[in-house]
């Protein structure tokens, strides 16, 4: 037997030894079930709208199709007929550097936010009225107050990042009002004057939305923010992963939170909610919120 | 007609059930392959018989299992959320496989980065309760040499010694050449040499 013969089956008997310490009795026998309901969730909610959504599909591809008509054919203002190709690509153009809108301060909770750019941000997310009492460490952020509307009535004011550029403020060919900058799915932001997951500190009291953490595809990390009631207290536990104890709440997380969540493109999911697309969870157990992966 | 249906159907379950315990991974995959390719894949079923298997290869990943747990619940939820794409059932396996090694290495490197980023939030990952003290010396050592290589090496050697695939399976469940396969095991094999001699790679 040659040493690498014997390096091979070393390399086997380590790694059997290994795999076999996991055994069916040590698994997490929740999971089981948590997966088979959520099959049976998704199969009935196939089933009745699969209809639904073929006629949505028909009428979506006809609306595309009146569209790509309508922009090829209408003349832009000199009378010409305008390219529809070119000016495809100047709106894309003019889209992308939009992707940093300023935060003011004062808006309201940006509710639809599906589609977000991840570059971008959002402009505040803040829900209601919260306070930053106490800024992250690393920035040198004063306290700052926010005033908004609430969930319910913000939903009909567009996100900063989704509203329409329109190409002639950059002095190009009239509105079309066509984006074509990829969009992926996640949630809003954590506005940037708000605790970021980098900056928290261990007995620091925070008010306001509490932060998700996420590393992107690229590596880079995002923090995004997670909406809570105006008031709420909370404070991160130290060391067991993105856990946040609630120390006050003026109303119910968890009925704000059904209010809130959806708009933004959360789903709820057994005990908590999930970003669909992604492994995103966000849940609340007696006074502790778990948001992060899994929980 | 029915009761000798069912009764045949039992004794194939048990027997299939005794002979995929004692066989493992290696073999269901040839079971799958032989089945219609057109079958609609029954994620429920693949979870009953290869969930255990995927946690196991994902423990050699990741090392711990509640990691790997949540690395193989992850990939079954992908394969649920991309169902419909989904036409080929004897490919299944695969795609689960290819779904637990890419889990596995964005579960390290999300680890990596937010021990960068959130320091104070994230707990230090010490060696799991259900780490390898438990092997045998010899066992130890050898894991403890894996442990020093590249993440795409030791995936090339667990996906070799302990799946028992082809180095085109690999090349395939990892997206690279049957060439890079070929070499990262060729390095991993003299790097592991040297390290377990006592030398530093």
């Amino acid at each position: 037997m040659t040493a690498h013969d014997d390096l091979e089956r070393r390399l086997r008997e380590a790694f059997e030894a290994k795999a076999s310490q996991v055994t069916p009795e040590s698994l997490d026998r929740d999971r089981e079930s948590d997966f088979e309901r959520q099959l049976a969730t998704t199969a009935a909610r196939r089933g009745p709208r699969r209809g639904v959504l073929a006629g949505a599909g028909l009428l979506a591809a006809a609306a595309a199709a009146a569209g790509v008509l309508a922009l090829t054919i209408q003349p832009d203002d000199n009378g010409r007929v305008v390219d529809a190709a070119r000016t495809v690509t100047q709106s894309s153009s003019v889209t992308a550097p939009t992707s940093a809108p300023t935060a003011s301060g004062s808006t309201g909770m940006t509710q639809p936010t599906q589609g977000t750019q991840r570059t971008a941000q959002p402009g505040p997310q803040q829900p209601q009225g919260s306070t930053t009492t106490a800024p992250s460490p690393d920035r040198a952020t004063p306290t700052t107050t926010q005033s908004a509307p609430s969930p319910t009535t913000s939903s009909a004011e567009p996100s900063p990042s989704s509203e329409p550029v329109s190409p002639s403020a950059a002095g190009s060919t009239p509105d079309r009002s066509i984006q074509l900058a990829p969009r992926a799915a996640a949630p809003p932001l954590m506005s940037s004057d708000l605790p970021q997951a980098s900056g928290l500190a261990p007995d620091v009291t925070y008010d306001g939305p509490v932060p998700l953490f996420a590393t992107l595809e690229d590596g880079s990390g995002a923090t995004y923010s997670i909406p809570m009631p105006a008031g709420t207290k909370w404070l991160v536990i130290n060391g067991s992963g993105p856990r946040y104890r609630i120390l006050s709440a003026p109303s119910s997380i968890a009925d704000y939170w059904a209010a809130a969540l959806p708009g933004q493109g959360w789903v709820q999911s057994g005990a908590g909610w999930t970003f669909p697309g992604t492994s995103y969870t966000v849940s609340l157990s007696g006074d502790v919120v778990f948001a992060g992966y899994g929980g | 007609m029915t009761v000798v249906s069912d009764s045949l159907g039992a004794t194939y379950g048990q027997a299939r059930a005794t002979w995929e315990e004692r066989f493992g991974d290696r073999v269901r995959i040839r079971t799958h392959r032989a089945m219609s390719a057109d079958a609609p894949v029954d994620l429920a079923e693949l979870y009953r018989t290869h969930h255990l298997q995927m946690v196991r290869l994902a423990r050699l990943l990741v090392d711990d299992t509640a990691s790997a747990e949540d690395v193989v619940q992850e990939a079954f939820l992908g394969m649920h959320r991309n169902q419909a794409s989904l036409r080929d059932s004897g490919a299944a396996v695969g795609y689960l496989r290819q779904a637990v090694v890419n889990q596995a290495r964005s579960m390290l490197r999300r680890r990596r980065t937010v021990r960068e980023h959130l320091k104070v939030a994230e707990p230090d990952i010490a060696p799991a309760a259900d780490s390898d003290v438990l092997l045998a010396e010899e066992h130890q050592e050898v894991l403890r040499a894996v442990g020093q290589l590249p993440q795409r090496q030791r995936e090339v050697l667990v996906l070799r010694y302990w799946s028992d695939m082809s180095e085109a399976e690999i090349a395939a469940a990892l997206g690279i050449s049957k060439g890079t396969v070929k070499s990262q095991a060729s390095r991993a094999m003299a790097a592991l040499t040297t390290i377990m001699q006592g030398g530093d790679q």
